[in-house]
């Protein structure tokens, strides 16, 4: 067996693998896109944020539950099984389920026989079994002890380590972190969770602009983006008082000037005097009918994959919808990658951008609205969308576009958890993304304000203000008003 | 086939049906919705839903958006095994232990 191939096993079947690659990509590329299965409804889920934040590629890895499989690498002769497999959720349990949901009305589990008490208990011993995920191995009854699990050799046994104080710590090395950490005072403590300064973009826009063709000189938009990070990463370089610490992210904020650091199974804390929040933004799906579908992947999901994991994607018939950057670089990247296009812009797109697609020969369809996408077998996805405008009331004609995966690229939404656990005031902001914290107020000498009353310095930079304003979600589920 | 659901919180797997079906019941708070249906309470503790949750709620009651509140988001904000947390040697907090209530 040549070193770059590992075998992992996965529910009784032997997989081959490329070396490197994380456990939930290594299944995909064995066709396997069903990770898990949603708690209530039984729904497939499959890899979606593609770092470590969500629920749907949490798996059962050498009987230890609950393994984040998308941030995990594959290692020779790792056992992985979903959580539910063989249980409530087998194929036909969910078909019965599927027809009969009418008579199941939304929210029926927490609303049915709540009186008397006796069949409220009864119907709860009855329905309980049937959600979450599974149980345990190493036995039939539910309150058997279970054998004991001894965690991988390896993972937690590391000492962990309090890092000590910083002057400045800048929590995010895009574009806009790095250019504060450049002109920081102090011991500066940079920390990102990628492995390398430079952002969410960075290997994915590098990667193009090493291409013969010259996708990147098509888009200007893109062009400038990289442009912009390279900067940024020359001036970090430049300080020699700097320290990056890779693959590691802020987990905890505690009051002051606390955080709580993560890397893998790896816990560090540090304090800090200034905190430089530079997190950026988390991918947004948008609400639609099988916003859910296994195989619909955000913009930044993407990029990580790509660049990170090498996700294959040769061949594969992909759909990009929405607007901005980011919709031309999935676009780009993908193509770059070897994937066969399908594209739908939702804004104006940028006349230069549409253009090079067209020069490009990637097909464009314009003036559809995302309506609802779901799943024929596993990989096979059906995006349905209406044509002209969704105001009108008037029931638009149809139009179903396949695809193997679909990116969908709307504005992202703000990191905000680390500065609101630290004490800061947040703004809901829909046309910045969500949560936004406030910009500083000077934008030429460098970030002035606080948002922390008292204590040390929290300022927030870049993506973390909010997403550009005004770009429009390429979806969006009717919102009744009672 | 009918169509499938909306999803806003998909670790506990809340449609937007449900998000709306309790407002009409009276939870008109981001903090009582998030109790009642589950959003925001899983494994991602909120970072998929409660941003989108907060500007559904906005619409639902008609108000500016900055009048929302968010819900209380303790540390940490994802979660730990014991065992990553047993091997974590925490600092001693300078001299006042033991004071803290």
């Amino acid at each position: 067996m040549p070193s770059d191939k590992v075998r992992i096993r996965f529910e009784g079947n032997t997989l081959e693998c490329r070396s490197g690659t994380s456990v939930a990509v290594a299944l995909w590329e064995n066709g396997i896109r069903h990770l898990s299965h949603s708690p209530k409804y039984g729904r497939p889920r499959g890899l979606t944020c593609a770092r470590g934040h969500c629920t749907a590629c949490l798996m059962r890895v050498d009987r230890i539950p609950n393994v984040r499989t998308c941030e995990l690498p594959v290692r020779e002769g790792m056992e992985v099984g979903r959580q539910d497999a063989g249980a409530f959720y087998a194929a036909p349990m969910q078909k019965i389920l599927a027809a009969g949901s009418a008579f199941f009305p939304v929210g029926f589990y927490y609303k049915w026989f709540t009186r008397p008490p006796f069949l409220s208990r009864l119907f709860l011993d009855g329905i309980r079994p049937m959600t979450g995920v599974g149980r345990l191995p190493g036995g039939g009854s539910r309150f058997k002890a279970l054998p004991p699990v001894s965690a991988p050799s390896g993972t937690v046994n590391t000492p962990a380590s309090d890092l000590g104080r910083f002057d400045t710590v800048v929590v995010g090395a895009g574009p806009s972190g790095l250019k504060a950490a450049a002109t920081a005072d102090g011991r500066v403590l940079v920390l990102d969770d990628h492995e390398l300064p430079g952002g969410q973009r960075h290997g994915v826009l590098r990667g193009l602009a090493d291409q013969p063709d010259g996708h990147l000189d098509r888009f200007p938009v893109l062009k400038s983006s990289l442009e912009r990070i390279e900067k940024a990463q020359n001036l970090m370089i430049a300080r020699d008082d700097l320290t990056f610490l890779g693959g590691t992210r802020a987990i905890a904020g505690y009051h002051p000037d606390g955080l709580l650091l993560r890397r893998g199974d790896h816990l560090q804390t540090v304090q800090f005097d200034n905190l430089v929040w530079a997190a950026g933004a988390l991918d947004t799906l948008g609400l639609f009918a099988g916003n859910d579908t296994p195989g619909i992947l955000g913009p930044r999901a993407l990029y990580r994959l790509l660049f990170r994991d090498g996700l294959r994607v040769r061949g594969l018939q992909a759909l990009v919808i929405g607007d901005g950057p980011d919709f031309w670089l999935s676009a780009a990247a993908l193509d770059a990658a070897g994937a066969r296009l399908s594209l739908v812009p939702t804004g104006d797109g940028g006349a230069k951008e549409i253009s090079a697609a067209v020069d490009l020969k990637w097909p464009l369809n314009t003036g559809l609205k995302l309506d609802e996408i779901s799943e024929r077998g596993e990989g096979h996805l059906t995006a349905s969308f209406v044509q002209g405008t969704p105001s009108s009331g008037e029931a638009g004609t149809r139009l179903s576009l396949e695809a193997d995966l679909a990116v969908i690229c709307g504005r992202g939404k703000p990191a905000y958890d680390i500065p609101y656990q630290l004490g800061a005031n947040l703004a809901l902001q829909p046309d910045l993304g969500g949560f936004a914290l406030p910009l500083p107020d000077d934008s030429g000498s460098g970030p002035a304000t606080s948002l922390l009353p008292g204590g040390p310095r929290l300022v927030a930079v870049g993506e973390a203000c909010g997403d550009l304003p005004g770009r429009h979600h390429p979806s969006g589920a009717e919102v009744k008003k009672p | 086939m009918s169509k499938p659901k909306v999803f806003l919180c998909r670790c506990e797997d809340v449609t937007l049906q449900e998000f709306q079906d309790a407002y009409v019941e009276g939870f008109t708070e981001l903090e009582s919705l998030k109790r009642y249906t589950g959003v925001g309470t899983g494994f991602c503790q909120g970072k998929s839903c409660l941003s989108e949750a907060a500007e559904l709620l906005a619409t639902l009651r008609d108000i500016p958006p900055a009048e929302v509140r968010l819900t209380n988001i303790r540390p940490p904000a994802e979660p730990l095994t014991f065992a990553q947390l047993a091997a974590l040697d925490v600092p001693d907090p300078a001299g006042d232990s033991g004071s803290d209530s």
